[in-house]
């Protein structure tokens, strides 16, 4: 049978970023909701950032997933930001009547980086080992990739 | 869909979760080989994979037909047909569906609308339990109609049925197969404990005949004791009063009297002797018969009948003869016992035995044992009948004996006599030639004869 595939969840400072690179079946999609739920609770993480730049296809199912993540990760207290949406699938989005509620979406991994910093307001001091700088530097070799 | 003709590329069928996925890469690729652009591609994508969803989800299975759709000369698109044995749609939604006005309650209720946006041209055929059928038509701009077409024939190797659904077709196929076969053998096993179960109800009806049957057998048995016994006092008083008669003691009597006592006297003593049958039978029947064995002479016991006998011989002149070695050693027996026994087979013997016959008793030792026999010169016996000739109540029914008086239960008790004192009897017989009677008791110990 079809193993789960996995996305990988990484963790860079307080925020948690989410790169989704394939096209997802169904539980794929269902058991990534779960482990970005369980990584906030473990990680005590403020940002879910999830990029979606290689997806070529949001139907109303993964739509809805995106949306139940981003409300229930705000009952966590964390924010979600969909970055990078290619702009077919925005269009398909729309015409589809899909509104990806609750979710603010964003061009890229460094807009979004920067929107989190400006929710959070977060102070590179408090940050202790983490900074801005590393995690900016991150998001564009995941851009790259 | 009027004015469009389609040929068909394929089918992927939908079973699995993961089958949602296959479709949408085979569409995917498929609009991509046909030249739609990349927008396109993602809504035929998105649009197919709602409809992939609704069949997994509504009906479990179904198959998403791809084809190329034709109509004039200038259109050229995808035409794609989902279709599946789900429960169906009611016809209000249906008509709310196609109005673009229906709302899922569950997803994000675009589904069906959505996909209706995203494409061209689109009909839902759908009835109650009949499953549901969508058709959606995505065409190509007249542009690009001209150099798709070139490329049809290479379009049909990216849908060709794969090897893995053959696959799962087949053990789909030998799965039916096998819950049919199942099935059968859960039928044969249904019938089997059907007809187990009647067996035993059967079984239970025959062992209570049994038990019923028993029980009356038992009912029987005592009242042939009880009544026997009761038979027998009034007997015993009748045959005392003829003795009063026929002993004088109460004057004499005229000649015509005399005769009619006489049969008075015989008739009782054959039934005091049926009703000692019947007791006796019935005793040997429940086993309560108990025998006082002791050392016993057969000499002295046959002269002492040899009396009575020789009385009955004389009238049918009948030669009653005697050959009883004088060193016989004696016998452990029931002296009462053995004494009915011999008289049953002599009196036998006297009463089947024309005038003028000859009867013979002999004894000779035969080891443990001492052999007696008794010989006559009688009618004999069929041979049919001497199988059943020691059974109760059998009297022989040759033609020879017939008429003659008897309860058919002297030989019956005779045999059960002899096996009680570890004997046996057996009979060789020929029709008018006479019938030998012969039967074995045991040596008496020495610790008894001392």
């Amino acid at each position: 049978m079809d193993g789960l595939q996995r996305i990988p969840i990484l963790k860079v400072g307080r925020v948690l970023i989410v790169p989704i690179q394939v096209d997802m079946d169904d539980q794929t999609v269902m058991h990534l909701q779960e482990r970005i739920l369980s990584e906030l609770e473990r990680t005590g993480a403020r940002g879910v950032l999830i990029d979606i730049s290689l997806l070529e296809m949001v139907d109303s199912f993964i739509g809805r997933v995106l949306s139940d993540i981003a409300a229930m990760a705000r009952i966590m207290d964390a924010r979600t930001v969909v970055v990078g949406m290619q702009p077919a699938v925005a269009i398909t989005l729309v015409e589809l009547g899909l509104e990806l509620r609750g979710v603010d979406t964003v061009l890229n991994v460094d807009e979004g980086i920067k929107l989190l910093r400006c929710e959070f307001d977060f102070n590179e001091e408090d940050e202790g080992e983490f900074s801005w700088g590393e995690l900016s530097a991150f998001a564009e070799q995941i851009n790259r990739s | 869909m009027e004015g469009i003709t389609s040929t068909r590329l394929g089918e992927v069928y939908v079973r699995r979760e993961a089958d949602i996925v296959k479709v949408r890469e085979r569409v995917r690729q498929l609009a991509r080989e046909m030249g739609f652009d990349s927008t396109t591609q993602i809504k035929i994508t998105t649009a197919v994979s709602e409809l992939t969803r609704n069949i997994y989800e509504y009906a479990k299975s179904g198959a998403i037909m791809l084809a190329v759709a034709e109509r004039g000369a200038n259109s050229i698109g995808l035409h794609i047909t989902a279709r599946d044995d789900g429960p169906g749609i009611d016809e209000a939604r249906l008509r709310a569906i196609i109005r673009g006005s229906y709302r899922s309650p569950s997803g994000m209720g675009v589904g069906l609308t959505g996909t209706r946006r995203l494409m061209d041209e689109f009909d839902i055929a759908s009835q109650p339990d009949e499953g549901t059928r969508v058709t959606i038509i995505k065409w190509l701009p007249p542009a690009e109609a001209a150099a798709a077409r070139e490329r049809l024939s290479g379009l049909r190797e990216l849908v060709t049925t794969d090897e893995d659904d053959s696959a799962y077709e087949e053990l789909s196929r030998q799965n039916r197969d096998l819950v049919a076969v199942l099935g059968e053998l859960e039928e044969k096993r249904e019938q089997l404990e059907q007809l187990n179960r009647k067996l035993e109800e059967s079984n239970h009806e025959l062992n209570e005949a049994n038990a019923k049957l028993r029980e009356l057998s038992e009912m029987k048995e005592e009242f042939l004791a009880l009544t026997t016994h009761d038979l027998r006092s009034p007997l015993t008083v009748i045959s005392g009063v003829i003795n009063f008669f026929t002993s004088g003691r109460l004057g004499d009597l005229t000649v015509e009297q005399k005769n009619m006592v006489t049969m008075m006297e015989r008739n009782t003593q054959n039934l005091i002797e049926l009703v000692n049958d019947l007791l006796d039978a019935s005793k040997l029947e429940s086993g309560t018969m108990r025998l006082e064995f002791s050392s016993t002479e057969l000499r002295v016991l046959v002269s002492e009948l040899h009396e009575g006998m020789e009385h009955m011989a004389q009238e049918k002149g009948i030669t009653l003869e005697e050959k009883i070695p004088e060193d016989l050693p004696p016998l452990r027996a029931d002296r009462a016992k053995l004494r009915r026994v011999v008289v049953n087979l002599l009196s036998n013997a006297l009463k089947f035995t024309p005038n003028g016959g000859r009867v013979e008793v002999s004894a000779e030792p035969s080891g443990d044992m001492v052999r007696i026999s008794v010989k006559d010169t009688g009618v004999g016996i069929q041979p049919d009948d001497l199988a059943r000739l020691f059974d109760k109540f059998e009297q022989a029914r040759s033609r020879a004996t017939r008429g003659e008086k008897g309860t058919g239960l002297g030989l019956y008790i005779t045999r059960q006599l002899v096996e009680l004192h570890g004997g046996e009897i057996e009979v060789q017989s020929e029709v008018g030639r006479g019938s030998t009677f012969s039967f074995t008791i045991p040596v008496a110990d020495k610790a008894m004869s001392d």
